[in-house]
């Protein structure tokens, strides 16, 4: 267990810090430019779908990146620890923050009179942002290049804004009103995603 | 080629932040091999990284074949260079990636077409046009370091711990290379690894914590040795106390004894013989006359 | 050695993973928003149409609609006491304090005579005889109002409620909407044939799609282009040789353009050749080159701004921050556009919009406008590339490295 609390530890003073501290600016300075007051219910779930949504990407996909160096990836593995818990471990730290920063936002919004069902909006906006960092995760392992990392991801927002429910059918990540069950698809597809990732990455180092 | 191939470095000063790097370096550099000698963190990358434009210098004058370092284009057209952490793009073929340097280096196609097959050939790499470079192994991808850095016939080729990592093969078959090219220009050859000194380089400067300590050839380095450097079987018992008063410079253990090599101004005791100087003896020496450490 | 290099370039990107990535998101996008569009081409109205929404809107809304209109949505405001704002396309409750409220109790009273304390009465009144659900809510001005002094009143609560207010005149246009009759359908269809060449109307639709993808895509390929040397280790082979920091960064810079137009351009030769088809055998006299005057015209500079942004922010800091600044660029200009998807209100936005094969004379009103903003970001792409040159050759000479040698030993050493 000390093993595991030290690794946390490490990631979050020497990588994690930066990522938290852009979610956390994100939300922080969002009500500079749109309104957590007083929203009805789609006004809501749009902000926590369109935008708080998306630190799942910042948090999640640069979770190979502290071993990005060849050399360094193979001294890791060469270690007793298998880099696969060193994975899991900066997962789990993500969600961790994902999972308070999103908690501290809808508190927030409601105590901002903003109309919602908090259990409901916050597991499908969970649900999204793991499948936002799943997608990340997936195209990092997949390509070793942090860059498509994040484009696999932002493709997908932009595909969802331009082409809408339509194309995407049950993997629509904006179904917070129009089709709830969305989330349930978009949770799943985010875990085997992540996992994928994962382990490509591990077969390939 | 014009006939001024010197360096000629005055006063030289070089800082980064408030750390002093280098410290009043003057250094005269002519044709052939030079050889830059000085423990890790001396300031030979540095000196190397000035010479080939890459820092600039807050003090002092360093010209090149005539043509102060300042003027970066004209400085990069007569230098090649070949930094000790090096690669290229992994998914390009050999070729491809001395055509694209060539290209930086401002040939022409025709003169890159000439001029590239000839010199991986020199650099015997003729089998791997197509190879791509994340498949070359450590000696492969220096001896085409190499190549790429005289890829436009420059007159001063400026190789930075070059045979860092080589196994014992490749690493004389990089030093014969460079003595290969250096019969026409000038090569400035930096390491820590004494004995690529001794095989290649007439010429030599020692650095150390960013100043000359020693400038001259190497059988001037030697002669500080001569008549200094002994031989002799001692028990293990006794030898703290000959490390204390001698700088010894290797040790090879036989059973309950030692045999040494050491330096002494004087013959120590009676057993022991007085041998032939190498360079690594008289580089300890002068490393240790400043009462600092060994080389590694 | 540009052209030389050039070459290089261009090789170098084509043969990038991250390229042809690129190129599919284009495709897949485009053939989803405009893949059908052969089917679906706009036929000449007919007289008595259930509606003629396909033909864009009333063009003349006359200023007193607008005032009207307007008047009517800020006593809501105030009877309320609280007004909606979209600064970046979401909406903001903005409560205004209590001196401000009262004074836009005064300009309610200036604007339309009714006293502030009066208004509960009138809205009751109203909606007695208009049905709440559907219609606005609407109050005539005040006798002798000029249109102007109502644009600068209403300046004074566009001061107050922030920016995205809903009471400024590029706002209040694109809020006014009415429907087209026969009449309006036909005109709007001859601008289309007519002054559009038909291929302008979709072309500029296509443009208006494209945009979304080229102020977004293209900062993937550079990001991963000038990491790439880093990654590679070639700083140093590449800083030591003669060509010149100007050279090297424009010929990248000129590379990744014109890489990243090729699949734009050969894209838009589909509306183009579809509109052929579509108009062959009419009268409609075709704007064949229509294609390349908006690929240049409009497309090429949101190409040439978002490279220059992923060349300067990945050059300054060697990471990939370039995506997050110019994926949250991205996210504000396409929030920020919605409001004026219609065409026609191109203001500084990076990706304008003009979401529609029609409304040809908003786009000649906006005209000026577009020709402004699009001279900004190219521009703007120019004085990026300039401080990119000069922090490469800062770079080059050893200066603002976060990674050299000395730095590296100074880090504490990291354990995973």
């Amino acid at each position: 267990m000390e093993k595991y609390c030290a690794i946390g530890k490490n990631q979050l003073r020497h990588n994690a810090w930066l990522h938290i501290l852009v979610c956390a600016a994100m939300l922080l300075f969002s009500p500079l430019v749109l309104g957590i007051q007083n929203l009805d219910q789609v006004q809501s779930a749009k902000v926590l779908e369109t935008y708080v949504a998306l630190i799942g990407i910042i948090l999640f996909t640069p979770v190979f990146l502290p071993e990005q160096n060849r050399d360094l990836r193979d001294l890791i593995t060469s270690k007793y620890t298998r880099i696969t818990e060193i994975y899991c471990i900066r997962i789990l730290l993500s969600l961790t923050a994902a999972v308070l920063m999103v908690a501290t936002y809808m508190t927030v919004m409601k105590s901002g009179r903003c109309e919602m069902e908090f259990g409901k909006y916050y597991f499908g906006t969970m649900a999204e942002i793991i499948a936002f960092g799943g997608l990340g995760v997936f195209a990092y392992g997949l390509s070793d290049n942090l860059i498509i990392g994040y484009m696999a991801p932002l493709v997908y927002y932009a595909a969802a804004i331009g082409m809408g429910a339509k194309y995407l059918k049950k993997f629509y990540p904006f179904g917070m009103i129009s089709d709830f069950q969305t989330k349930y698809w978009l949770l799943a597809a985010g875990i085997i995603l992540m996992a994928a990732g994962v382990i490509i990455r591990y077969k390939k180092s | 080629m014009s006939k001024n191939t010197e360096i000629v470095i005055r006063h030289l000063d070089k800082y980064y932040g408030k750390k002093q790097a280098l410290t009043d370096v003057n250094l005269t550099i002519h044709k052939g091999m030079f050889g830059l000698l000085g423990r890790n963190g001396a300031g030979k990358t540095t000196l190397m990284k000035v010479l080939a434009t890459l820092h600039e210098k807050q003090g002092g004058e360093v010209s090149i074949c005539g043509i102060p370092v300042e003027h970066a284009s004209a400085i990069r057209k007569i230098t090649g260079y070949l930094p000790q952490d090096f690669s290229m793009y992994p998914n390009m073929s050999v070729y491809e990636a001395m055509d694209y340097l060539g290209v930086l280096s401002g040939l022409t196609k025709e003169e890159r077409r000439k001029r590239i097959p000839g010199l991986l050939r020199q650099v015997n790499l003729q089998d791997n046009y197509r190879t791509k470079v994340k498949a070359l192994s450590g000696g492969m991808k220096r001896r085409l370091g190499i190549a790429q850095a005289i890829l436009h016939n420059p007159r001063v080729l400026i190789v930075d711990e070059p045979t860092a990592g080589l196994d014992p093969e490749e690493r004389v078959r990089f030093r014969n290379l460079l003595c290969e090219i250096a019969q026409e220009r000038i090569v400035i050859l930096s390491t820590h690894i004494v004995g690529d000194i001794e095989a290649t380089c007439e010429n030599i400067a020692v650095l150390d914590d960013g100043r000359i300590l020693f400038q001259g050839t190497v059988e001037e380095l030697l002669h500080m040795v001569e008549s200094k450097v002994y031989k002799a079987e001692i028990s293990k018992k006794e030898l703290p106390e000959l490390k204390q008063k001698y700088i010894v410079t290797s040790m090879l253990a036989l059973g309950n004894n030692v045999m040494v090599r050491f330096i002494a101004e004087k013959q120590p005791f009676a057993g022991a013989s007085l041998c032939e100087a190498g360079v690594e003896d008289a580089y300890m020496y002068l490393m240790q006359g400043r009462g600092e450490g060994t080389c590694s | 050695m540009f052209l030389r290099l050039f070459q290089k370039e261009c090789a170098q990107v084509g043969k990038s993973l991250i390229y042809w990535l690129y190129v599919v998101c284009l495709v897949v996008f485009f053939s989803s928003q405009m893949g059908s569009m052969k089917d679906n081409m706009l036929q000449p109205p007919e007289r008595g149409q259930d509606n003629y929404q396909a033909y864009g809107f009333k063009e003349d809304v006359t200023e007193q609609d607008l005032m009207r209109k307007a008047l009517g949505e800020l006593a809501w405001g105030y009877y309320y006491g609280s007004f909606t704002t979209y600064p970046v396309g979401y909406a903001k409750d903005v409560r205004l304090s209590e001196s401000e409220q009262e004074e836009v109790g005064r300009i309610i009273n200036e604007t339309t005579g009714i006293e502030p304390d009066k208004i509960e009465e009138h809205l009751a009144a109203y909606f007695e005889k208009h049905d709440v659900t559907t219609e606005p809510y609407l109050i005539e001005p005040k006798k002798g109002l000029t249109y102007e002094a109502f644009l600068n009143e209403m300046e004074k609560v566009t001061d107050m409620l922030g920016p995205g207010s809903s009471f400024t005149e590029e706002s209040l246009k694109s809020e006014t909407r009415l429907s087209l009759d026969y009449e309006g359908a036909v005109k709007a269809y001859e601008n289309l044939t007519d002054k559009d060449g038909y291929t302008g109307g979709y072309t500029r639709l296509f443009c208006d799609y494209m945009g979304i993808m080229a102020g977004i895509l293209p900062i993937f390929v550079v990001a991963t282009r000038m990491l790439r040397d880093r990654r590679a280790q070639m700083q140093d082979l590449i800083y030591a040789r003669r060509a010149s920091s100007a050279v090297i960064i424009t010929s990248r810079f000129a590379a990744m353009t014109v890489m990243m137009m090729a699949p734009i351009i050969i894209l838009s030769l589909v509306p183009t050749v579809d509109s052929m088809i579509f108009t062959k055998g009419s009268q409609i006299s075709l704007d064949y080159l229509a294609f390349l005057k908006y690929d240049f015209g409009w497309l090429l500079p949101t190409v040439l701004a978002v490279t220059a942004v992923g060349m300067f922010f990945t050059e300054l800091t060697d990471t990939a921050l370039g995506v997050l600044v110019q994926a949250a660029w991205w996210f504000i200009s396409l929030q920020i556009g919605v409001a004026g998807i219609y065409g026609g209100q191109y203001g500084w936005n990076l990706i304008p919009r003009h979401n529609t094969e029609m409304n040809y004379s908003g786009f000649k009103e906006g005209f000026t406008q577009l020709a402004m903003n699009r001279a900004f970001y190219t521009l703007l792409a120019a004085a990026l590339i300039a401080a990119t040159i000069w922090i490469y050759e800062k770079k080059r000479k050893g200066h603002l490295k976060r990674r050299g040698k000395i730095l590296r030993n100074r880090k504490k050493p990291t354990q995973a």
